[in-house]
């Protein structure tokens, strides 16, 4: 094996400065608590304590909120510890707060700077956020308004994403 | 000097000269000018030679259908080799060189290769080649084949930027159909996207001399920009839609200049509608490949593109109605025009590097400029691409669009539709799905295909020298089939990808085989439509993005402590640490403890009341027994009982389950969970979440592990924690989750915590191991340590075909009696052979060097010598004090004791047959404390 140190840049950690780009601005956004939770909606719903899982192209507001990945599975986000395993309620919990970072962008070109790398339509709603972003398995979401998007990632990727970003 | 430029016409900007030199001579063309324009306004004919003959050859095309014009092309510090002449834009201080031609297309020393054509038909390197080995020549026809050579320099910032976009209609071709289409639709109140690979919108209107629809063609065309554009439609001028993939989407190459990288456009569109055009097909006749033989249509649109007359006296050799208009605006030019029917006799062209007439039924006429056209061929390979049939037009003589891939639409001359009020009316309706009115086409043709048996060279393929008699001589030695005839003589394979030789080819071995065209066939359109660069395809994935890496949480704690990173599995992870010394980090694990990031490790959680039983069915070994608080270790098998990934199972309670699997499978046996969860089980009793990447893992491990533990206030009972048991405990307020499982022999702790929590504890744990000697081991020295135990890396010491009972894991396949994954397979003929390959160990003699893995253990027979095995791990060991191996060895077991010989790049050496099991057999050391 040899060392390949110096072909990758050492990583820019969670504290990495804001980037403005052409029409956005690029932001890491620390979140104190993501919950996975896996089960018939319904029942993920009410062991989250949410009334809705928000979808493509919804806007999240409010805090805590649930995202949508697949019919049986939400990431409760800012929700608060839970117990994890499963739950007789019949859904199963786990912590998921430091397997993905999580990447705001903001400004009118946001937009343009996701669809780079996934098709992304207000046009084309899902009942999911789970997305293909430059083929890392991400989450999309709108937050708060009809310019501002954030990103789950998988933490591993994020500098990866990060680079992609700005390339 | 035959062309030139007249005084007035064409899209480009007289004002604006450019100077350029092609093959070392300067020339100057004009703004708006191809290299090919510019060229053939300065008189030159030879721009380049053909492939395999070296024949001189002249511009035949206008745009994407030239097969001869091929430059390589330097302009300041940028060099771009192969670039089409007719479609790049000619710049100030462009450098242009012929390729496959030396020292220039003019004068070509190689061809002379030409006169020894007779030698060199079709398919003769297949022939001549093959004795004593093809391998004798083949660096020789390497260096010759090819076009062009590729720069020593790295184009700086050359990156393809990427877009997805959607559209409710994309039209394809800015010509009369597609603006006329785009336009009726956006005026619908469709999102329409226009696309046209030219910077100009317009596409073959300009070549009229007639008004349309009242105003001058560049008019209308403005208008109807103006109006797609005001109805919100999108002009994309200078970009091309090189491929139709599925679910409708189209990629787009947008020109941004020579030496930029293109974009790409992913388009989605709710429809397509193609107008693509058509372009002009040769005539096949005697020496019809000289210099000053081209296109009848791409003449004309020399003339209004670019206001080049391609002649001064011209002969048209045509078979269909549009010659006699075609002709009279050449004259209008200044040209003059003799028109001959193609139909009527065999024609000649006359002369070598200059063209002198063209002789037909006994006659001579002289010219110094031969237009060809036998007919009008749609361009049809994006409806291709989609999955269209195409219909043979009798009328037309022409393969046109037929039964249409789902939301696509042809119009136009991409649809036979050549009389220009026809198209328009054809566009509009299509574009807004409008019935298409009746409509009668003024197109006349006398359909007009090679005819075999002539005597003289005809040439059907300009670019790679594919004359009739190599379409001859393929359908006698039987390539009948249209796919056969392409790879046997070349035909098609140029870099026009026969736009210009297909029809002719496959309508020639009609003829030879006494069949129809539609008989014959098409070969297959495939994606990209022209040459784009492969750059556009990967965009930003180059350097480090080109594949990413995994990256550690703790990296920067590696990288501090002088880690050499390297990639195992995917992740970014420290090899070893300071200088390279493997060995000291072995011994610093064997003596005191090896301190090791093991982040990577799987940590799949399986939870629900059906877990246990999917677990147990999921792999091989036992696991329903498995008590809460313990773990197993287990092999995943595929259905065919080969083994597919290892690992150690824990159970957290009745019904949830953590899957620790190597740190390179995670996602591979998510996916295969998530997989065998829906098939046959009840999908809202069992649910897979990969927690991986939420828990990063610090591995203690050695006799002074249980000494570090005890100091990192982790509330655990260290007396009472066995092997393979777990516990849930706390570190600095946060769940901590602590297995007990080795992968070095020794006593080993995993400890695994929240990624905020990781730092602290890698650095608890340094600090604890520093004062006993211990310290941070790499990847290296793990996977020495596990080979010195005798401890497997699936898909290092297994392969393809090891089974778990070729690993020493027999008795669940003996005894246990719940169905598990690969059952079945386990219990093959194959399976049972007694001469599969086991593992076993290896030692060297005394003094010998370690094997090489991937050596072969080699048995005599009476054919010379063959495998019986491989060397699968080999190292150094620090432990044992010499070197180790583990190896695949047929009937390995029986084999204990048994010296056998190793291959290995034409050596040869001994090794003994021993236990892979190479230190603390009874476990001493692993179960200590």
């Amino acid at each position: 094996m040899r060392d390949d140190s110096t072909k990758w840049d050492t990583p820019l950690g969670q504290e990495r400065a804001t980037i403005a780009g052409d029409g956005f601005e690029l932001s890491l956004i620390p979140l104190t608590c993501q919950t996975l939770i896996s089960g018939p909606i319904a029942a993920c719903l009410a062991v989250s304590g949410q009334k809705q899982a928000f979808g493509w192209p919804d806007i999240v507001t409010g805090q805590p909120y649930a995202l949508r990945l697949r019919r049986d599975r939400l990431l409760v986000v800012n929700g608060g510890q839970q117990a994890e395993g499963w739950d007789e309620r019949g859904v199963a919990v786990s912590d998921m707060t430091g397997a993905y970072s999580v990447i705001e962008i903001d400004g009118p070109q946001a937009i343009d700077l996701l669809n780079s790398g996934t098709e992304l339509s207000i046009d084309l709603p899902s009942g999911t956020v789970a997305r293909q972003f430059h083929g890392f398995a991400t989450l999309i979401y709108r937050w708060q308004s009809l310019t501002c998007y954030r990103l789950h990632i998988q933490r591993c990727y994020l500098e990866a994403i990060w680079k992609h970003m700005q390339s | 000097m035959s062309g030139f430029r007249i005084a007035k016409g064409g899209l480009i900007n007289r004002e604006q000269t450019l100077d350029f030199t092609f093959d070392g001579r300067k020339y100057q063309g004009v703004k708006g000018d191809t290299l090919a324009s510019a060229l053939l306004a300065n008189g030159v004919r030879i721009v380049g030679r053909s492939f395999k003959y070296h024949r001189p050859r002249g511009v035949w095309g206008v745009w994407f259908d030239d097969p001869n014009a091929i430059f390589d092309l330097t302009l300041k510090d940028v060099s771009l080799p192969n670039c089409p002449a007719t479609t790049t834009h000619l710049v100030e201080g462009m450098s242009a060189r012929a390729v496959n031609a030396y020292p220039s297309a003019q004068f070509d020393i190689k061809g002379v290769f030409d006169r020894f054509h007779r030698f060199m038909p079709a398919g003769f390197y297949y022939k001549t080649f093959k004795w004593p080995h093809w391998h004798l020549f083949e660096p020789v026809i390497r260096k010759m084949a090819g076009l062009g050579h590729l720069g020593s320099e790295i184009i700086e910032g050359y990156q393809s930027e990427q877009h997805n976009i959607r559209c409710d209609l994309l039209v394809i071709g800015g010509g009369p159909a597609g603006l006329a289409g785009a336009q009726a639709a956006a005026q619908a109140g469709q999102s329409v996207i226009l696309v046209d690979d030219h910077p100009e919108f317009g596409g073959g209107l300009y070549r009229r001399s007639k008004d349309i629809e009242g105003v001058k063609p560049a008019q209308w065309v403005a208008r109807q920009c103006r109006a797609i554009e005001a109805a919100g439609g999108r002009l994309m001028p200078a970009t091309t839609a090189f491929g139709v993939y599925d679910h409708n989407m189209v990629a787009l190459a947008q020109d941004k200049g020579f030496g930029l990288a293109p974009t790409l456009w992913r388009v989605r569109a709710k429809r397509i509608l193609m107008a693509t055009g058509a372009t002009d097909r040769p005539v096949t006749f005697a020496n019809n490949d000289r210099p000053g033989v081209m296109s009848l249509d791409g003449a004309l649109e020399y003339l209004a593109r670019y206001g080049v007359l391609v002649g001064r006296k011209i002969a048209v050799l045509s078979n269909n109605s549009f010659v006699e208009p075609a002709a009279e605006i050449l004259r209008r030019a200044g040209g003059e025009v003799r028109v001959l029917d193609a139909t009527q006799g065999q024609a000649k062209a006359l002369g070598n590097k200059v063209l002198h007439g063209v002789e037909m039924n006994g006659q001579r006429f002289d010219c110094d400029t031969l237009l060809a056209s036998s007919g009008l061929t749609p361009v049809v390979h994006l409806w291709r691409h989609a999955g269209g049939k195409l219909d043979w037009d009798e009328n037309l003589a022409a393969f046109i669009p037929g039964k249409a891939p789902d939301n696509m639409r042809a119009a136009g001359a991409a649809n036979g539709t050549f009389d220009l009020d026809n198209a328009l009316s054809e566009a509009r309706a299509k574009a807004i799905g409008a019935p298409v009115p009746k409509q009668k086409s003024t197109y006349r043709i006398t359909p007009l295909w090679p005819k075999p048996d002539a005597k003289a060279r005809q040439w059907i393929d300009f670019q790679h020298d594919v004359t009739l008699k190599d379409i001859e001589l393929a359908a006698r030695e039987n390539y009948a089939s249209v796919e056969h005839l392409k790879r046997y003589t070349t035909l098609g394979m140029a870099s026009d990808q026969g736009k210009t030789s297909n029809m002719t080819g496959l309508a020639a071995m009609a003829a030879l085989q006494g069949r129809s065209i539609p008989e014959v066939g098409t070969t297959t359109f495939r994606p990209p439509f022209v040459p784009v660069p492969i750059g556009l395809y990967g965009g930003a994935r180059r350097g480090q993005l080109f594949n990413p890496l995994k990256r550690l949480v703790l990296e920067d704690r590696h990288r501090a402590a002088g880690a050499a990173l390297g990639e195992y599995g995917g992740w970014l992870r420290p090899g070893w640490y300071g200088a390279r010394d493997i060995t000291r980090e072995v011994l610093r694990a064997r003596n005191a403890a090896g301190i090791l990031d093991a982040s990577p490790l799987g940590k799949i959680e399986v939870m629900g009341p059906d877990a246990a039983s999917f677990v147990n069915f999921i792999y091989y070994n036992t696991i329903s027994t498995l008590k809460t608080g313990c773990i197993r270790y287990g092999f995943m098998l595929t259905e065919g009982g080969i083994v597919y990934d290892d690992g150690v199972i824990a159970r957290l309670a009745d019904n949830h389950f953590v899957i620790s699997c190597s740190s390179s499978h995670v996602e591979s046996v998510t996916a295969a969970l998530e997989s065998w969860r829906q098939d046959g089980n009840d999908p809202d009793r069992i649910f897979i979440h990969d927690c991986t990447q939420n828990w990063p893992t610090v591995t203690v491990t050695g006799p002074k592990a249980r000494e570090i533990m005890a100091q990192l206030d982790l509330s655990i009972d260290l007396a009472d924690f066995p092997h393979m048991t777990w516990r849930e405990t706390r570190f600095k307020q946060a769940a901590a989750r602590v297995a007990r499982v080795s992968f070095t022999g020794d006593t080993s702790y995993e400890i695994s915590v929240p990624v905020d929590k990781v730092h602290a504890l890698w650095d608890a744990v340094i600090l604890a191991g520093k004062p006993l000697g211990a310290g941070p081991i790499g990847v290296e020295a793990l996977s020495v340590l596990r080979a010195e135990k005798g401890y497997i890396i699936v898909g290092k010491d297994t392969d393809g075909e090891v089974m778990p009972h070729d690993l020493g894991f027999a008795i669940p396949r003996a005894k246990k009696t719940a169905a598990f994954v690969g059952d079945r397979g386990l219990h093959t003929d194959n399976a049972n052979r007694e001469d599969r390959r086991q593992l076993v160990g290896l030692r060297v003699p005394d003094g010998a060097v370690a094997l090489a893995t991937g050596a072969h253990l080699v048995e005599k027979s009476a054919s010379g010598l063959h495998s019986i095995g491989v060397v699968t791990s080999s190292y150094n060991s620090p432990s044992i004090g010499q070197p180790i191996a583990l190896a695949l060895v047929e009937k390995g077991t029986e084999r204990m004791g048994e010296t056998l010989t190793i291959w290995h790049m034409d050596q040869q050496n001994t090794a003994t047959v021993v236990s892979p099991v190479f230190l603390d057999p009874k476990g001493a050391r692993l179960n200590a404390g």
